[in-house]
């Protein structure tokens, strides 16, 4: 259980939540038996469909449901004329959409629509996929459950990397603390530069600046910090030393405004460290950190 | 016992008993209860988190009956050789983990079927390298850990091609150092658990870069000490278990404030009806409890059972297969 509350209830209230849970319960097995019953009997038709969705929609996680269900479709759907699977196909997408979206964390939601498209794929919209995925990720920019079956969709239905790079950029813009979206930066950069590593610098360069606007706009936020420690990881060339410096300048302007920032002093530490400096020259970053930081003492003493 | 006192509450240190109290509690069925069917489907976990916090606060010996508990979780044994979350469910590697585990601390090892087991948990290894929960083919890094602790803990590891397990897990690990749920997905503490420990049990911890990894797990403790699953995100008892042993496995647990992370854990607890919630004043939940517990082993508060990071297990209970 994640995120329920402790709350105080009286005696009464507590037997009255007792007594709906008994009620609950008893309702639920009547549906559940009745199920199982038609999954000892192999029964795999419309209705039982239907009433394996009703319990699903009560106990969602109850895995084994889900496999019957996919024993049932696999036995009754391939039967149909393809338009009756057309419409059947997006039937099931819809319901599990609504299960999604009072679940969306839930692997087997997740999966079972993963299932349903690569069974079906000639009945399947690509678009309204990913149309899925962006309303799932206006309701939680973090759901790595959507961000996954998204990069699933991308490759399945040829998205052009690009166009997905441009997405990443729409949510980046809605919100700078977006670790989501920076991971996916860091996914889709080498695929679309694989064979152009001096795109690839370039498109490192203009990263850097995309990320200096969001950590110089909330210099608290880790998300793009860590994403432009990659981005100098990646730097490399003829300038990468002169990248390094201007760096360092930036970080250390954001620094002289920000004093207490512990990400500004790690990154200036870490910059200079790249370089190879000698300690004596980040040592001062480091007692800062240990300082704004204590929590992480042991790590800054050690680098 | 740790004394100290915050503006909300006064703490009174670590009330083991009450968590065995609470534990103890959960173990009788409520099934005339929605919340039992609810979760049904997943009894054998529950079972080995109860007797894991059981067993780390050394008191397992407080359990009725524990040749029933053996004689239950074999009865989940599929005639395919896997597992199922209880008796008659569909085998799935995270049950047959769970079987596995709750087996060695009740003495019922010898009762499965370990031939079909092994061919089992073989045969969901894909061709690159990593596992499926089940013959349905959803694949997951926590799939990964599971299969090879399963075997590794039945000593038929070599039932699978470990070589390219640990190339799946590689392909997993991100920018930032840390392991996602498959190539490609974001960096997650349980995921990054399931890698590292999947790695740590092949002796392969050597194949990443592990001060980059311990410096992103690290930065997983925030402000109030507790630890938090992803960047930007609220801390929760759970990932003191998978942080930690993630840390533990690299040798890096120095590198978070582990008296601060205590201090956390016992703002946790449920001090009216015992047990350990996700976070502090929510309800407490078996899960949380046995995570809570076997983290604050891992941290060394005096009087627990010292807990194995790769396995999640008790080194007593280890011992007792010679592991």
């Amino acid at each position: 259980m994640h995120n329920v509350r402790k709350v105080k209830t009286s005696e009464q209230k507590r037997l009255e939540q007792i007594e709906a849970s008994k009620a609950k319960a008893i309702s639920y097995l009547e549906m559940r038996d009745s199920l199982i019953q038609k999954i000892t009997e192999l029964e795999y038709s419309e209705d039982t469909l239907l009433l394996c969705q009703k319990v699903i929609n009560q106990t969602p996680e109850t895995y084994p449901f889900w496999n019957f269900r996919r024993d049932a479709i696999l036995a009754l759907i391939p039967t149909y004329t393809d338009e009756d699977k057309l419409d059947w196909v997006k039937k099931e997408l819809n319901w599990n959409k609504s299960l999604i979206m009072v679940r969306p964390k839930s692997y087997w939601c997740w999966f079972h629509r993963q299932w349903i498209v690569d069974n079906f794929v000639e009945f399947c919209d690509w678009d309204s996929e990913i149309q899925l995925c962006t309303l799932a990720l206006d309701y939680d920019h973090r759901n790595f459950h959507c961000w996954n079956y998204r990069r699933y969709v991308a490759i399945q239905s040829n998205v052009l990397p690009v166009s997905e790079l441009a997405f990443t950029l729409r949510k980046i813009e809605q919100n700078f603390s977006n670790y989501s979206a920076w991971h996916q930066r860091s996914y889709l950069l080498p695929k679309i530069y694989k064979e152009d590593p001096e795109g690839l610098q370039t498109a490192i360069k203009e990263d850097l600046d995309l990320v200096k606007q969001a950590f110089y706009t909330e210099p608290d936020d880790q998300s793009a910090w860590i994403y432009h420690r990659w981005l100098i990881g990646m730097t490399s060339g003829p300038n990468r030393e002169k990248t390094i410096l201007s760096e360092i300048e930036a970080v250390e302007e954001l620094l002289s405004m920000e004093p207490d920032s512990k990400w500004c002093n790690l990154t200036v530490a870490n910059l200079l460290k790249l370089l190879k400096k000698p300690r004596e020259e980040y040592i001062h970053y480091i007692e800062k950190l240990i300082l704004i930081d204590p929590m992480h003492k042991n790590y800054y003493q050690e680098m | 016992k740790i004394m100290s006192e915050t503006e909300d509450q006064q703490l009174e240190g670590f009330v083991g008993d009450l968590h065995r109290d609470f534990i103890l509690k959960k173990a009788i069925e409520k099934k005339e209860r929605f919340e039992y069917w609810a979760t049904q489907h997943m009894r054998v976990s529950g079972i080995y988190w109860g007797m894991t916090a059981l067993d780390t606060l050394n008191h397992l010996s407080d359990m009725e009956d524990l040749s029933k508990v053996a004689q239950f979780v074999l009865s989940c044994q599929n005639e395919d050789g896997g597992f199922g979350g209880n008796v008659g469910l569909d085998s799935h590697l995270l049950y047959t983990l769970s079987a596995i585990q709750v087996l060695y601390m009740v003495d019922g090892v010898d009762g499965i079927n370990l031939d079909g087991l092994v061919e089992w948990v073989a045969s969901l290894q894909n061709d690159d390298g990593s596992f499926s929960g089940d013959k349905w083919g959803e694949t997951d890094t926590r799939f990964s850990y599971c299969a090879v602790s399963s075997l590794s803990l039945l000593k038929r590891i070599d039932a699978i091609n470990t070589e390219k397990a640990i190339d799946f897990i590689l392909r997993c690990q991100n920018f930032d150092g840390a392991f996602g749920v498959n190539p490609g997905a974001e960096s997650h503490a349980g995921q990054t658990f399931c890698c590292i420990g999947t790695l740590a049990i092949l002796d392969a911890t050597d194949q990443i870069d592990v001060d980059n990894l311990g410096w992103w797990l690290s930065e997983r403790q925030v402000n109030d000490g507790g630890l938090n699953g992803r960047p930007e995100k609220l801390a929760d008892v759970c990932y003191s278990w998978w942080v930690l042993s993630s840390l533990a496995c690299i040798g890096k647990l120095h590198w978070i404030d582990k008296q601060k992370l205590i201090d956390w854990i016992h703002k946790c607890q449920d001090y009216e009806t015992g047990g350990i919630s996700d976070k502090p004043q929510n309800v407490s939940d078996i899960y949380h409890t046995c995570f809570g517990i076997t983290g604050l082993s891992l941290l060394g508060e005096e009087g627990f059972a010292q807990v194995n990071p790769k396995y999640c297990m008790t080194n007593n209970t280890l011992a007792k297969y010679g592991l």
